[in-house]
């Protein structure tokens, strides 16, 4: 992992997880190694960080590899360094010309939608989804909105960006407050 | 006057002492022998003294006196602050077929949610009737709301409350005092549902059954916890109505129960849901109610030890008016509906209970929005009459309320069936009154 991320000469690992989102890797059978097995050690790399006071990006950081690792459990170690090399490699090139394959805006609506509602919850995780999204520029108002009203509630099109990432961000906060309120009920029953 | 010192032993013993003691001074012996008299007799007066201590000890294991110090300390468990509360502190004793009841037919649903003013009572009595429509055997419903909103939808037109210084069904239902046959046998407690058509004739629902509640529930209620917390009822009354109902009698008698909880954890609820396989939480789509579906969800949560084959069924939204907003257009409702759902759902992650049983089926805990039931006013203001379902004559708004219910309960029905033990072979009725066969809901034969 730290290999492809050196050689692939990407700057945060947000943006190397960005470039090895879509790398196209096939499920193990057998008993290789897989990425799944990293999961339990960075987890409790994660729990031992935040115990100890770790930076909040560091941790964002770790979140966003846990969901990785999550995603591409069952992908051998070997396979998915040569593909994901590959992957963040061609991330890395300059921006093609115009002319250029326009970005598979569906899937990429796909994408998101999937680590939203994987990160709803955790805060650290879904901030950092949510600041890759409100960055990303292949995001325009019509793929904010879709992600909207499939993700929360359906809005009307003459909605705007901003309306609409709010929107996305408002269901992650409504869960956060009602986690808050339930703790406070502690053990009373109505 | 003669005493022991003359019996014969005494003398035997007194005279062999003279013989083993040394010397000749008679005097002296005597001295000597007194004493000696005397440690043994001390010392057969301390063993005496022990023995009835260890034998009275023995006897208050054996055969406890009534202490009632324990039974203090029982209720003050019970209110201890930051404590488990009332329902966890004493620990539960299911009965012992608790499984095996558990799995078999008919499903009980019990409609719940700690908020008040919901519709609990309108899903109930209404879902009630379009099973009744759809299933061979007849539905039961049990009013547990000391208001008696249900009892007066589902006997309208006739006298349902009870007589002053008697107990209404319902009240008898928790009370733990009845047997099986009181429910399922002939003369039943259970009463046909009534309800008044236009001309102000009051008609029987066929195959609706209900059990009344009224006001002087609370007092049962109240009467069944003190005692029990005092420790007066030998079983625990938490699982008296499953006793009643998950009984094989009653169990052949009906296709399906329906409870209608009161908005609150009282003992009412807490049978409600110990004798329950599924749980239905309605809720209003709006800011203020969402959120208490959560709470609801940690109670039931916290609670599961007592109901660990409990299963929720779904959440259901009420009183929704954007129903028939077009596709693309702003509905706050349904992220209303979102928001339940993910409070819910937080709060039953990681359950080792049967709560999240929709998860491993991959079925999302809310009911569709679509199904969600309209905030049609004709369906809460037919209660003097009955139960819309029933009341509401052959017109449009008829047939569109029962439609709603119609739909309703066919979703409710797939999402059971999804769950093996209870719903593999729903008694259902082969053509259904008021549903077109669809695909997704084609009722299974009884």
């Amino acid at each position: 992992m730290a290999n492809a991320i050196g050689k692939g000469g990407s700057q945060t690992v947000a943006k190397f997880l960005g470039a090895v989102e879509n790398a196209n890797v096939e499920p193990i059978s057998g008993s290789v190694p897989s990425l799944g097995e990293l999961v339990p050690p960075v987890e409790k790399l994660m729990a031992l960080l935040m115990e100890a006071g770790a930076k909040k990006l560091v941790l964002t950081d770790l979140g966003l590899l846990l969901d990785l690792l999550r995603r591409f459990s069952e992908v051998s170690l070997a396979e998915f360094e040569s593909r994901a090399l590959r992957s963040v490699a061609s991330a890395s090139r300059p921006r093609a010309a115009p002319g250029a394959p326009p970005v598979d805006k569906r899937q990429l609506v796909e994408t998101y939608l999937r680590r939203l509602e994987a990160a709803l919850g955790n805060d650290g995780l879904f901030r950092a989804v949510y600041r890759e999204l409100s960055a990303d520029k292949n995001i325009t108002k019509i793929e904010a909105i879709e992600i909207a009203s499939r993700f929360f509630e359906p809005m009307a099109q003459s909605a705007t960006r901003p309306k609409a990432l709010k929107k996305i961000l408002s269901r992650h906060e409504k869960l956060l407050d009602s986690r808050d309120a339930s703790k406070s009920i502690g053990g009373q029953a109505a | 006057m003669s005493g022991w010192w003359d019996s014969a032993w005494y003398r035997a013993i007194w005279s062999t002492l003279s013989d083993v003691l040394p010397g000749n001074g008679e005097l002296t012996k005597d001295i000597i022998k007194t004493l000696l008299v005397a440690i043994a007799v001390a010392i057969l007066t301390w063993l005496a003294n022990r023995t009835y201590r260890l034998l009275k000890l023995l006897k208050e294991r054996i055969f406890p006196a009534d202490d009632y110090r324990w039974r203090v300390e029982r209720v003050r468990s019970t209110v201890r602050p930051n404590g488990p509360g009332l329902w966890l502190a004493i620990k539960q004793e299911r009965p012992p077929q608790y499984d095996d009841w558990m799995q078999a037919l008919p499903f009980i649903m019990t409609v719940a949610n700690d908020k008040g003013g919901v519709g609990k009572t309108t899903t109930t009595v209404n879902l009630a009737a379009a099973f009744a429509a759809r299933l061979t055997k007849p539905v039961l419903v049990i009013d547990l709301d000391p208001q008696g909103s249900a009892s007066a939808q589902m006997f309208a037109g006739s006298d349902w409350r009870p007589k002053p210084g008697h107990q209404s069904p319902a009240s008898l239902a928790i009370d733990g005092s009845q047997l099986p046959r009181w429910l399922a046998g002939e003369a039943s407690a259970a009463r046909q549902f009534t309800w008044k058509d236009s001309k102000g004739t009051t008609r029987q629902t066929p195959n609706a059954l209900g059990l009344a509640a009224f006001y002087e529930l609370t007092e049962t209620e109240d009467r069944a916890v003190a005692e029990w917390l005092i420790g007066d009822r030998a079983r625990d009354i938490r699982y008296d109505l499953f006793r009643l109902l998950r009984d094989p009698e009653v169990r052949n008698r009906f296709g399906a129960v329906l409870i209608d909880a009161p908005p609150r954890f009282s003992i009412s609820s807490i049978q409600a849901l110990c004798s329950s396989t599924h749980v239905l939480v309605p809720t209003i789509l709006d800011n203020t109610s969402s959120p208490a579906v959560g709470y609801f969800a940690k109670q039931l949560r916290r609670h599961e030890a007592l109901w660990p084959r409990l299963r929720v069924v779904g959440i259901l939204g009420m009183m929704a008016q954007n129903l028939s907003l077009p596709e693309g257009t702003q509905n706050y409702e349904r992220g209303a509906l979102t928001s339940a759902k993910d409070a819910l759902a937080d709060n039953l992650r990681a359950t080792k209970t049967e709560l999240t049983y929709l998860d491993r089926l991959e079925v999302p805990f809310e009911i569709p929005y679509e199904l969600s039931i309209p905030d049609r006013s004709i369906i809460g203001k037919t209660g003097g009459n009955g139960i819309a379902y029933n009341c509401l004559g052959n017109n449009e708004d008829g047939r569109k309320v029962r439609q709603v219910f119609d739909d309703l309960a066919a979703e409710l029905e797939r999402r059971i069936r999804g769950c093996k033990p209870v719903s593999s072979k729903l008694w259902l009725r082969p053509t259904a009154r008021h549903l077109q066969p669809r695909a997704a809901t084609t009722p299974l034969s009884g």
